[in-house]
């Protein structure tokens, strides 16, 4: 079976939810969809041309706030908010796949928003693939 | 005062190397001077090698040493093989023209290290391990590298293949006799075809010279060491199969940083003397380490990053207290 | 607490996390995340951050062992780690389509680390695919690194002990090289 971030159909999924997150939330500026070893398999905003980089480093991310809440005896890590100055970064877990979501938003977004949309997406993802596979 | 000159050797083989330097000492009584080996660039005699370019020439007196089998009409040349009549009669004939050319003794050449005076190394008596390893050695520089069967006793023969770098043993290393009379060695002229008595793939042939030299001289360089000289390591040996002790991985890794002699190795990893000449012997016969011919390290006194010597020096010392190295 | 930090990498399936977990004294912390490069590696799972490990010297003093991923796209991870590093043990998969190639490409991506400190190659895998043989590392180390002599030994990364000959033959590199006089041609 191919890779997840080469197989066409998923690649199709993830694309259109991330459409749909730049439309819900405008001052999301990039975001990318992540096989969990750091392969991009969509991404959607005006810095398409970083999306390698920013997959590896979801990837590695994710990974360590797994790391870390396994150490604390917490459960899996179901996001990662990384708060800057200049705007936010939200990376989600989607459920029951080995797909990573990291949305990049500038600073006129409010986290919560961003915490809710992200959320909604996975969710979006993670039922299309479902019934995709069915 | 008896003068003091000095001989140089420009691509001249180890065993040949030997050979003149044990030469030189059984005649000394014969001659008129002390006769010392230096470095090649500040020999008074400089012998050069069969294949050695004759633009080279460096010392007062340079003379060749034939090739096997070679015929030479040319009377400075040193006839193969060599024989201690014409090396004696070349020595001489050097020190009538020294005499009559500069008509002053000459100052020794070698500067002894200012910190010490040079130690004399005894040579190595003939334990079976040498002799092996005098034979494994002088064969694998022969044109044919064949076989070599080592009988112990009333063991089963040790088979070693040079061809393949490789050797089958019936028996532990370990239980290996070390003295000369325990060990029968023959060696087998092979040809193209000539099927290998060791199973493949055989244990490297490393193991056993490992094995092999560090127990060769009991303490004492072996004759293809001369532990006045030199020496730099060409890469580690793989430890990883090979039993070896962290001294070993010590010294090891100092003759990989800087070019020394054994006094200087010992003083440097705080080794005793017999330590070090036997892993020298060992890394030698393995191809290892090799004299650091034509170029001197200037010695400094102070380390080059002293916090990262302390540091790592630290850290070494509490790894031998947790794992009792 | 004087830490000290030793980098362990080298080409995805090399047996990095398989290293750190044989030397580490505490439970290995790895990121591991499923492997769609099966056709890099055939394994299930692959580092995408780093693996962590501990030795616990004097009860105090501490070695930190920290393995990078493999794949080049997280090279920021080497960046990042090899900071503070110590010193580094390269893991060259025998097995792999060009493991000495991969090898002197490593060197040359830690020439850094390496001149800082030093670096020991262990060559994995080699009871898999015996060819290329140590040899062959070496020769090439001479070959386009002259000024290095960088141990090279076949190292079976589940043996406690072979990884820690190379970590000390790391070590003993390390202190030689820094004590070192400078050369100078006579």
């Amino acid at each position: 079976m191919k890779p997840l971030h080469q197989q066409e159909p998923v690649r199709e999924v993830c694309a259109a939810a991330l459409q749909q997150l730049g439309r819900d939330c405008p001052s999301m500026t990039f975001a990318v969809m992540v096989s969990d070893d750091g392969f991009e398999v969509a991404s959607a905003g005006s810095h398409a041309q970083q999306g390698g980089r920013l997959a590896s480093m979801t990837s590695s991310m994710q990974a360590l706030g797994d790391a870390v809440a396994r150490e604390m005896k917490l459960a899996a890590c179901d996001h990662i908010l990384l708060e800057s100055i200049n705007g936010h970064i939200l990376q989600r877990r989607i459920p029951n796949h080995e797909l990573v979501l990291c949305a990049v938003f500038d600073h006129h977004e409010l986290v919560g928003r961003a915490v809710f949309a992200t959320s909604e997406c996975a969710s979006t993802v993670s039922t299309n693939l479902m019934r995709q596979a069915a | 005062m008896r003068p003091t000159y000095t001989i140089g050797f420009l691509e001249v083989d180890s065993y040949h190397q030997v050979l003149v330097r044990s030469m030189v000492s059984r005649a000394a009584a014969s001659l008129s001077a002390t006769w010392d080996i230096a470095e090649t660039p500040k020999a008074d005699v400089v012998i050069h090698g069969p294949r050695a370019a004759a633009k080279n020439a460096s010392g007062r007196l340079n003379v060749r040493l034939c090739g096997q089998g070679e015929i030479s009409n040319n009377p400075q040349d040193l006839p193969a093989p060599l024989r201690l009549s014409a090396l004696l009669e070349m020595l001489k004939r050097a020190e009538a023209d020294f005499v009559n050319t500069v008509g002053v003794s000459k100052a020794p050449q070698i500067q002894a290290a200012p910190q010490a005076p040079p130690v004399i190394h005894e040579t190595a008596a003939r334990t079976g391990m040498l002799i092996l390893g005098e034979t494994i050695l002088k064969s694998l520089a022969s044109q044919k590298p064949g076989i070599i069967k080592v009988l112990c006793r009333d063991r089963e023969a040790l088979w070693i293949d040079l061809r393949r770098r490789a050797f089958a043993a019936p028996y532990a290393l370990n239980e290996m006799p070390e003295d000369a009379d325990a060990i029968r060695l023959e060696i087998i002229a092979v040809s193209a075809d000539t099927a290998s008595p060791v199973p493949t793939p055989g244990t490297s042939l490393d193991r056993l010279l490992w094995h092999v030299g560090l127990r060769a001289g009991a303490g004492k360089p072996a004759p293809w060491v001369n532990p006045a000289k030199r020496y730099k390591l060409k890469y580690w040996p793989n430890f990883s199969e090979l039993p070896h002790s962290i001294t070993h991985m010590n010294l090891v890794a100092r003759f990989g940083s800087e070019a020394l002699t054994a006094d200087d190795a010992s003083l440097r990893c705080g080794v005793d003397i017999a330590t070090v000449i036997n892993t020298m012997n060992a890394l030698t016969l393995m191809g290892l380490l090799n004299e650091n011919n034509g170029v001197e390290i200037r010695r400094l006194q102070t380390v080059t990053q002293p916090e990262q010597v302390s540091r790592v020096g630290g850290l070494i010392g509490r790894f031998k207290s947790k794992f009792g190295w | 607490m004087a830490e000290h930090v030793i980098l362990i990498a080298g080409p995805m399936g090399a047996g990095k996390t398989t290293a750190i977990q044989s030397l580490s004294e505490i439970p290995v912390v790895s990121t591991e995340a499923a492997n769609t490069d099966r056709a890099t590696a055939n394994k299930a799972t692959t580092t995408v951050a780093l693996d962590y490990g501990e030795i616990t010297l004097d009860g105090v003093e501490k070695v930190r062992l920290y393995g990078v991923p493999g794949q080049r796209r997280f090279d920021y991870m080497w960046r990042i780690l090899e900071e503070r590093a110590l010193g580094l043990i390269l893991l060259i998969n025998n097995d792999g389509q060009d493991p000495v190639g991969d090898m002197l490409e490593l060197i040359k991506d830690f020439s850094a680390l390496q001149e800082r400190g030093g670096v020991v190659i262990g060559v994995t895998r080699s009871d898999v695919q015996e060819y290329p043989h140590t040899s062959q590392y070496v020769d090439s180390i001479r070959e386009v690194y002259p000024h290095i002599t960088a141990p090279v030994f076949s190292v079976d990364a589940r043996n406690r002990d072979h990884m820690l000959i190379t970590l000390t033959a790391l070590l003993f590199n390390i202190q030689a090289q820094s004590e070192a006089p400078m050369e100078d041609v006579a």
